[in-house]
């Protein structure tokens, strides 16, 4: 049989065979080329920025049974997912405790970590603490404020003035617990009772 | 002075205090200095304690070596009333000093020193005007003072 019959049947023979090495060779060079889709944004170091943000927002928190626990207004708040806390512009915070006392708080600016226990206020903080036991209510001024709302403290190491019906305290720095109603004051401390027998 | 009642106490102290709501107690360290019109307490240690009506009581401890001292101005007089001793305490609504642990009270017309007293514990009640000094009888403790007659009775002076 002529070497050229003899060709041609060998290339029908092995047509199919040669073209699916075309197309393997093709999808290869395919697969080499494409460019590689960056996982979704699980690598890229998450920049501290606001994922979400609310302006003139109220943000109540209830406990299981239904009654108001926390309220929390500012003219703006962002959540940084990076590091789980909010940024709250001019808050107003309003915490019911289980024993019926209230924590009103407020300041140009607070930060507070996600689950809202331990919030700092910064800039004319001020935190009032009205108990039901008869005792006159408490009120803490100063330009930086730590409230831890799980342990009941309101601490600062800033110049801190303390007030309460009609005494005025003023101290270098101020930890205050509630659970044993005691505040210890940094020195130097000067302080403005008034004279007894007179109540303002 | 009478008009001292019913001025706001002004204390200032430079270690750190504390404020006990509980007990509506308030401490205060490191050379303390109370402020209430004429009166003044100094001392090393200071307790307030509220008692109800807006009534306190103060207690002013001195440490060894610098006893408390307490100063006042006499009703309508150029006088003062200058005392020390280990503990002086004050109760709002008696009025009434009570200075205890080798307590001296002086009397001071201008500069000069005019009655002085020692003693074991001294008492003076603030609206009579009125000292009371006894010694402690543990040790014997005997009782001095030196009064001396107001300038005019005693005509031209020494």
């Amino acid at each position: 049989m002529p070497w050229g019959l003899r060709l041609r049947e060998w290339v029908l023979a092995y047509l199919p065979l040669l073209l699916m090495a075309l197309l393997a060779l093709a999808t290869w060079w395919l697969v080499k080329n494409t460019p590689i889709v960056s996982a979704p944004g699980s690598e890229r170091p998450l920049r501290h920025e606001p994922d979400y943000t609310m302006q003139g927002f109220t943000l109540q928190r209830f406990t299981p049974t239904g009654a108001l626990r926390v309220q929390i207004e500012g003219t703006q708040m962002r959540h940084y997912p990076d590091t789980d806390t909010f940024e709250i512009d001019e808050v107003r915070v309003r915490s019911l405790g289980e024993d019926g006392s209230v924590i009103r708080a407020r300041a140009q600016r607070a930060l507070s970590d996600g689950k809202g226990t331990h919030v700092q206020l910064l800039g004319g903080a001020q935190v009032v603490r009205e108990t039901r036991d008869g005792q006159p209510p408490v009120e803490f001024r100063s330009e930086f404020l730590q409230v831890f709302l799980d342990t009941e403290r309101v601490q600062t190491d800033q110049p801190v003035q303390m007030l309460q019906a009609g005494n005025d305290m003023r101290a270098a720095g101020l930890d205050y617990d509630h659970r044993s109603r005691v505040a210890q004051l940094k020195g130097p401390v000067k302080a403005r009772l008034d004279p007894p027998g007179r109540r303002r | 002075d009478k008009a001292d009642r019913n001025q706001p106490l002004v204390i200032e102290a430079n270690k750190p205090g504390t404020v006990d709501m509980q007990k509506q107690l308030v401490v205060f360290n490191g050379d303390v200095v109370v402020t209430q019109g004429t009166m003044r307490i100094k001392a090393e240690r200071m307790e307030l304690r509220e008692v109800g009506e807006g009534h306190r009581t103060a207690t002013a401890l001195g440490v060894p070596g610098t006893q408390a001292t307490f100063r006042q101005k006499r009703e309508g007089l150029d006088e003062y009333i200058e005392g020390t001793a280990d503990r002086i305490d004050y109760d709002s609504r008696s009025d009434l000093l009570k200075l205890t642990g080798n307590a001296h009270v002086r009397r001071l017309r201008g500069s000069t020193v005019a009655d002085e007293i020692t003693g074991n514990l001294i008492t003076y009640d603030n609206r009579a005007e009125l000292f009371s000094v006894a010694g402690d009888n543990a040790s014997g403790g005997r009782v001095r003072a030196v009064l001396t007659p107001p300038p005019s009775a005693s005509g031209p002076a020494r």
